[in-house]
């Protein structure tokens, strides 16, 4: 390997690709779960200004990347970005920036703190090395806004609706507003009673949130873990591994059991859903559930 | 459900939100207490915005029923 060549992986390593402009490169910064202060942003614009040619991208993985920066000036962005707290992101084979959606601080569908577990999982792991590259996304609800499903780990929020009989006023709204159909209303002694399919149920939060009587509670309320899931060359969805991880700390373990799995397995530039399908889904899901 | 008497009826569909909501809004509002309004309303991302608009105004649903291409909300004041 040539100096030049082990400068070139160096740089992949923090975060700065080589553009096909000779001796240009692009400066990708890390933002976790997409957030950025108001003075980072305007560091960021500065830096671009200076050394770039004064316009950012944004990534498809909330981040921003200055382009066209000279390899002689790398350095020097680099040092103003780190003291306005901007860290660079991350290329190649490992943990790329964690992703999360908004979540419960301010929307109203999210159910879990999107963010929180989006810092302790970027604590845990970015930068990583990993058979080939590794994207972790945390979305708050079923609606899904940051792909849990497109990721190779994918954190989704849950609830488990439970159908409380006191104040129901039978009125039906949410058999009209579950979207997957999985509510169903039957008749019995004591005159009527609203089930749940919990195997279809994408444990949304529509009934819960809406029943004009509040009849439908959260019966269970936790994490939908993904893993698997990649876009790219050959797409492939991730698989559920576990409906509803009850807490913080079955989700980490779990998580930290996926990536150690993906790399006594992965082969090199494989991505983890694709380990999964040579191995077979049961076999990955019996390593890290155990036996069911 | 045994009668219900429907004093009036809003169609608001094809109507976009959130101006469906709003107009059921008004029409509830405008109801006597003992009078039940019916409202028609599109499937899907409507009904939902009419149905949480409902509750928080905290307006009472009392039967809905969907009628393949639209869905008829029943509410109260």
């Amino acid at each position: 390997m040539s100096d030049q060549e082990l400068d070139m992986s160096a740089l992949g390593k923090v975060g700065m690709m080589r553009q096909k402009q000779p001796d240009n490169y692009v400066m990708r910064l890390k933002a976790v779960a997409g957030d950025m202060t108001a003075s980072q942003l305007a560091c960021v614009a500065e830096v671009a200004e200076k050394y770039g040619k004064g316009f950012v991208h944004l990534s498809t993985r909330q981040g921003i990347e200055i382009h066209y920066v000279h390899r002689d000036h790398l350095e020097k962005a680099r040092l103003e970005l780190q003291k306005a707290g901007i860290e660079m992101g991350a290329c190649g084979p490992r943990v790329r920036v964690i992703v999360a959606c908004p979540g419960d601080e301010t929307c109203r569908w999210g159910v879990i703190d999107t963010k929180k577990i989006a810092r302790e999982l970027d604590t845990r792991y970015f930068k990583q090395e990993t058979p080939s590259k590794f994207k972790l996304a945390v979305t708050g609800c079923s609606n899904n806004c940051t792909k849990a499903n497109e990721n190779d780990i994918g954190v989704r929020g849950a609830i488990e609706p439970e159908w409380v009989a006191d104040d129901c006023n039978d009125c039906g709204l949410c058999i009209t507003l579950c979207p997957v159909n999985s509510i169903e209303r039957r008749d019995n002694d004591e005159g009527f009673i609203y089930a749940v399919d919990q195997n279809s149920c994408i444990n949304c939060s529509i009934c819960t949130s809406l029943c004009p009587s509040n009849s439908w509670v959260i019966g269970r309320k936790g994490y939908t873990l993904f893993i698997g899931g990649t876009m790219g060359r050959i797409p492939r969805f991730a698989t559920v591994l576990k409906k509803i991880v009850e807490s913080e700390d079955e989700l980490y373990m779990l998580i930290e059991k996926a990536i150690a799995c993906y790399r006594n397995n992965g082969r090199k530039k494989e991505r983890f859903g694709h380990m999964i399908d040579r191995l077979g889904f049961e076999k990955v899901k019996e390593e890290l559930l155990g036996k069911s | 459900m045994a009668n219900l008497e429907i004093a009036k009826t809003l169609d608001v569909q094809g109507i976009s939100c959130p101006v469906n909501a709003v107009r059921v809004k008004a029409a509830v509002a405008s109801l006597q207490e003992d009078e039940l309004l019916e409202v028609l309303v599109d499937e899907g991302e409507a009904v939902l915005r009419v149905a949480r608009t409902l509750k928080d105004s905290g307006h009472r649903i009392v039967k809905v029923e969907n009628r393949g291409e639209g869905v008829s909300v029943i509410v109260g004041k």
